[in-house]
């Protein structure tokens, strides 16, 4: 091979690298850009979400002629772009009119992080916070699978939602909130559902039926609610 | 290598559909696909990584199709450019997103070879 050949592809390979360089500049700033905005919005999370019943898992009265069941992991993106862009209308809308009555099931598919999420979660839930827990956790909600999901932050979540932390830390290895995760991801296997979020909705006494919209806006979930409920 | 570029092609084809037909996008557990083509990584400056690999192997083959010293310099650039950023994104893979899609690593292993190629192939002349 020349001289000449082998400078030019050596010419040509710096330039590869230094191409490479900056397409890496730039996805790892697009990546880090989504960050948290984290802004916390516990006041007006806890006046949207102030006088309605919560029991457990479900939010709404327990007579509301339409239930959803929402699959949610606490670290998924989509799921929080759900609880930002479409939950606080709905809430208002149909779930404090006593329409609507909505199931969160904690699943951990993301990874620990998920999961040590979800056990507090489902601690929330037997304070009746588990609602304010998910804002507050959701408008705090940082890179998937970094570790970020600590006793401190969950402390902080705790505090923003009103949760009781010491009893929330005292329950979530127990034997109540083990069974209720496993109710989740039985549910969740019964439905065959195969991400978060999924949705389901159904009527009293009726059988779940996948509800497959745009689930960033408020507006289909009322047109299928009010539909269902024949308002 | 004409048939390296064209099996890379397809992939990318294949993953550009999926990406703008997936519909609501979902975190998923058992599809790492779907979990590697919806995470924040998926789009460079709002382009989806999958287009930005078709693009590649069409720049790929356009310059296989001419055989001249020149092309063959550049087919090394282009496919090194096409090694360094799908080795990046595996290491996304496995390291950030922690999901593996086996379409993106064929696609890899795939640009991987041609640049191997390509190289040889620049070297002679």
């Amino acid at each position: 091979m020349q001289r000449n050949r082998l400078l030019q592809l050596g010419g040509v390979a710096v330039a590869a690298v230094v191409v490479v360089g900056v397409l890496i500049v730039i996805s790892a700033a697009g990546g880090d850009k989504k960050k948290t905005t984290s802004g916390t919005k516990a006041a007006a999370v806890s006046s949207r979400l102030a006088g309605i019943p919560q029991q457990g898992f479900a939010i709404g009265r327990s007579d509301a002629p339409v239930t959803i069941d929402e699959f949610a992991d606490l670290q998924c993106p989509y799921c929080r772009e759900f609880a930002a862009g479409a939950l606080p209308e709905l809430i208002a809308k149909e779930v404090r009119t006593g329409t609507l009555r909505i199931v969160f099931h904690p699943l951990a598919i993301i990874g620990q992080d998920s999961l040590t999420a979800a056990r507090v979660a489902a601690a929330a839930a037997q304070q009746n916070k588990l609602w304010q827990f998910v804002e507050a956790f959701y408008d705090n909600q940082q890179e998937e699978n970094s570790g970020y999901v600590t006793d401190a932050f969950l402390t902080k979540i705790a505090h923003k939602s009103g949760v009781d932390v010491k009893r929330a830390f005292a329950a979530r290895s127990t034997p109540a909130v083990t069974g209720a995760l496993q109710q989740s991801l039985n549910a969740a296997n019964a439905l065959h559902v195969s991400g978060t979020p999924t949705f389901f909705i159904s009527k009293k006494g009726g059988n779940p039926k996948q509800l497959n919209v745009d689930y960033t806006k408020a507006g289909p979930f009322i047109s299928a609610v009010q539909q269902l409920a024949g308002t | 290598m004409a048939v390296l570029a064209a099996a890379g092609l397809g992939i990318a084809v294949y993953l550009t559909v999926v990406h703008y037909t997936g519909g609501n996008p979902i975190c998923a557990s058992s599809h790492g696909c779907e979990t590697v083509q919806h995470s924040r990584y998926a789009k460079l400056a709002g382009i989806p990584v999958a287009v930005i690999g078709l693009a590649g192997y069409v720049a790929v083959l356009s310059l296989l199709v001419r055989d001249r010293p020149d092309t063959r310099l550049a087919a090394a650039g282009a496919t090194m450019v096409g090694f360094g950023f799908s080795a990046y994104l595996t290491y996304l893979e496995l390291f950030k997103i922690k999901a593996i899609c086996q379409w993106c690593v064929a696609s890899a292993v795939i640009m991987t070879a041609l640049m191997g190629l390509a190289f040889a192939r620049a070297a002679h002349d």
